[in-house]
């Protein structure tokens, strides 16, 4: 075994671990089951799936369209005037007219119409941006006029080919549940990988070894972000593969904006790539937080402060996201909770003014974040290089 | 092999090193001096687990910092009261030590399982190091201290937590380690090196008062170690006056040993000196102290 699978014996291979892993997926998918269970609720969910299935998943023909067109009118004529029979007809969609119409009017058209004209408005906000080109131009506003061409080369020629059922989607994206139970094991499990080497008195014995310097600190940040890994693919497999049971998922293959929350995204790519990037983002934000409870267990000498203080920092971080503005100024795109609830950043073209240069809020942030997380280590390192003990420590012990 | 020149640490103002200079060659030196001397402060800095605020530590002719790996491949170090991970068994613990070491993979098992014969361990090494009592952990702490058979051992109150037997076992392994080694134990309990250590430096309030053979540091309290017989109603009145090494009940007398200048009484009587007696004289340590209360 090399020091990082000792580091996995040390701190994650503990039968207390594997069962809380164990236990929170567990719980997780419990959350995830009575989110959709919730959303399910709302809407008609089983009788949309069998008209979605049998009539409109895949591409957007005519055919398709004018059936969802001629049916919503036909249903909106019959029940117009409230007269029509309210008793079971094995002839409806829903088993009877009214709850057709709804189902119709209120769900399967504004989706379709949404497909279908989503070409032409987005056209105008290309359009408009175009203008503002000209405009800013004028002006001599250098970044406003590269904002604008930027908007331009992102929404062009935008158009949505297939219609698909992306309500399971939505709540697989808006699901948040996973991310404290990543950020609960993780503290968990990275609190006492400096602390644990004091209380076992090994932080006086390694700097005797060959590598017990900085090597075996550079192991612990490499396990440390291993673990982030870990954890955070872990829950996320659990939550895609039940969301795929519970919701169900589909449209992995469309665009981003097909999803309506994302009309505006500056993302041009397909849905599963999102929940690749997603998980990328949400990563590398808990990834930050994780490296704060690190520097805390390599600062501290007692692992109820060291608990204290990842608490405190993940509150203040989770608290702060709730303040945010929609243009996210600077001081906000350094919140890691930005980046753990990531769709927030692609709902919208945001971007930062860096040298009149418009830099699109996701890179700043993931900027932002690689750099507490560059420093961090940097500070452990630095913490680690010289003295390996707190010297009081050992004046103290001494002295005992 | 070792040489420590000038050393010096300091905690705000409390200087815990002052000035430290010795040379170490091969043989058992026994670091003695009370608690708060210095000891565990100066062992810190000679494995490089804090930084000196002044003067130099060489190894080879070398100051270790440009020499680190060599020279921590040559050392084994023993802290003060080691926990270790209570979630390994012995013999994944000492796998972990050769994997810090750096021991080549081919080796270990041998070595580990050699380490755990030569401190009687063969038998727990599957054990978990939870289930180990005081003893045990001292003794798997001197096992991993011995991988990689470094010239150079360094133990920081070793003995501490172990029973009669386990002291006399501990003296017994370090005498027969020592051939081509340099062995150091720091401690505050004087029969842990009378009998083993060539030379035992006193050490107080982060300076070395005296170095020597055991002898050599005898023959400096000679004439100066009294013993007296009084009475239950006297004893009191030498105890607040005079550093008493011992104080024996016989027949209804008591028999007290006494370091002083001048003879305590005009009937005391001189005698022959002994470490410890000169531990109290030069470190005015308690008595308790010197039998590891």
């Amino acid at each position: 075994m090399n020091l990082l699978a000792f580091e996995f014996k040390k701190y994650l291979f503990k039968p207390y671990i594997i069962f809380l892993v164990l236990f929170c997926t567990l719980i997780n998918l419990m959350g995830a089951y009575l989110s959709c269970a919730y959303y399910k609720q709302i809407y008609d969910h089983e009788n949309f799936q069998k008209i979605y299935n049998r009539f409109l998943r895949g591409a957007l023909t005519e055919e398709k369209i004018n059936f969802v067109i001629s049916e919503t009118k036909r249903l909106q004529k019959l029940t117009a005037d409230q007269t029509a029979s309210r008793d079971y007809d094995p002839k409806t969609y829903t088993g009877n007219l009214y709850g057709d119409r709804f189902l119709f009017s209120l769900d399967i058209y504004p989706e379709v119409k949404y497909a279908v004209s989503y070409a032409y408005d987005n056209q105008r906000v290309v359009e408009k941006a175009s203008d503002n080109i000209e405009f800013f131009a004028a002006k001599n506003n250098l970044y406003e006029r590269r904002k604008n061409e930027q908007i331009v080369s992102i929404y062009r020629n935008r158009v949505i080919r297939d219609f698909y059922d992306l309500k399971g989607m939505k709540y697989f994206v808006f699901y948040d549940f996973s991310s404290l139970m990543i950020l609960l094991l993780c503290v968990l499990i990275i609190a006492p990988v400096f602390i644990g080497e004091k209380e076992t008195k090994m932080d006086q014995l390694t700097p005797s070894f060959k590598k017990g310097d900085v090597r075996l600190v550079w192991t612990k940040i490499i396990f440390t972000f291993t673990v982030v890994l870990f954890i955070s693919l872990w829950f996320s497999v659990c939550d895609l593969i039940g969301f795929s049971v519970i919701a169900p998922l589909d449209g992995f293959n469309a665009p981003v904006f097909a999803m309506k929350v994302f009309q505006f995204t500056p993302l041009n790519i397909r849905l599963y790539q999102y929940i690749l990037l997603g998980f990328a983002l949400k990563t590398l934000g808990i990834g930050t937080l994780i490296s704060l409870v690190l520097l805390a267990s390599r600062v501290f000498d007692r692992i109820t402060y060291v608990f204290g203080s990842s608490a405190g920092v993940i509150l203040i971080t989770y608290l702060a996201q709730f303040v945010a503005k929609a243009s996210f100024p600077f001081y906000e795109l350094i919140n890691p909770a930005l980046l753990i609830k990531n769709r927030y950043l692609f709902m919208n073209y945001t971007a930062q003014n860096i040298f009149d240069y418009p830099v699109q809020s996701v890179i700043v942030a993931v900027a932002a974040n690689l750099t507490i997380i560059a420093s961090v280590v940097a500070l452990i390192i630095l913490a680690s290089r010289n003295v390996c003990l707190p010297k009081r420590q050992i004046y103290m012990e001494a002295k005992a | 092999m070792l040489q420590i020149c000038a050393l010096q640490k300091k905690y705000g103002k409390q200087c815990a090193v002052d000035g430290l200079s010795f040379s170490f060659s091969s043989g058992i030196y026994g670091i003695l001096g009370p608690n708060g001397a210095g000891k565990t402060t100066l062992l810190a800095m000679v494995i490089g687990a804090i930084a000196p605020d002044g003067g130099q530590i060489l190894f080879n002719q070398l100051p270790i910092e440009r020499n680190r790996d060599s020279f921590v491949s040559s050392v084994g170090y023993l802290p003060q009261n080691p926990i270790f991970y209570k979630d390994f068994r012995a013999d994944e613990f000492l796998s972990y030590i050769c994997e810090l070491k750096d021991i080549p993979k081919a080796q270990r098992a041998g070595q580990i399982a050699e380490v755990l014969a030569e401190v009687n361990l063969t038998s727990a090494a599957k054990k978990k190091i939870g289930a180990y009592s005081g003893g045990m952990r001292q003794r798997l702490g001197i096992a991993q201290a011995l991988l990689g058979y470094p010239k150079i051992l360094i133990f920081d109150e070793p003995t501490a937590g172990l029973d009669p037997i386990e002291r006399i076992r501990f003296r017994n392994t370090i005498s027969r380690l020592s051939a081509d080694r340099t062995i150091i134990i720091a401690t505050h309990i004087v029969p842990d090196v009378e009998f083993i250590a060539q030379t035992v430096i006193l050490m107080n309030q982060g300076k070395i008062v005296l170095s020597g053979s055991p002898a050599e540091i005898n023959q400096q309290v000679q004439g100066k170690v009294w013993t007296l017989e009084v009475s239950y109603q006297d004893v009191d009145r030498f105890i607040g006056k005079y550093k008493i090494s011992n104080i024996q009940l016989f027949d209804g007398r008591y028999t007290l040993r006494i370091v002083n200048d001048f003879a305590p009484a005009e009937y005391a009587q001189p005698a022959h000196p002994r470490l410890e007696e000169a531990y109290i004289y030069f470190t005015e340590a308690q008595a308790n102290e010197l039998i590891g209360l």
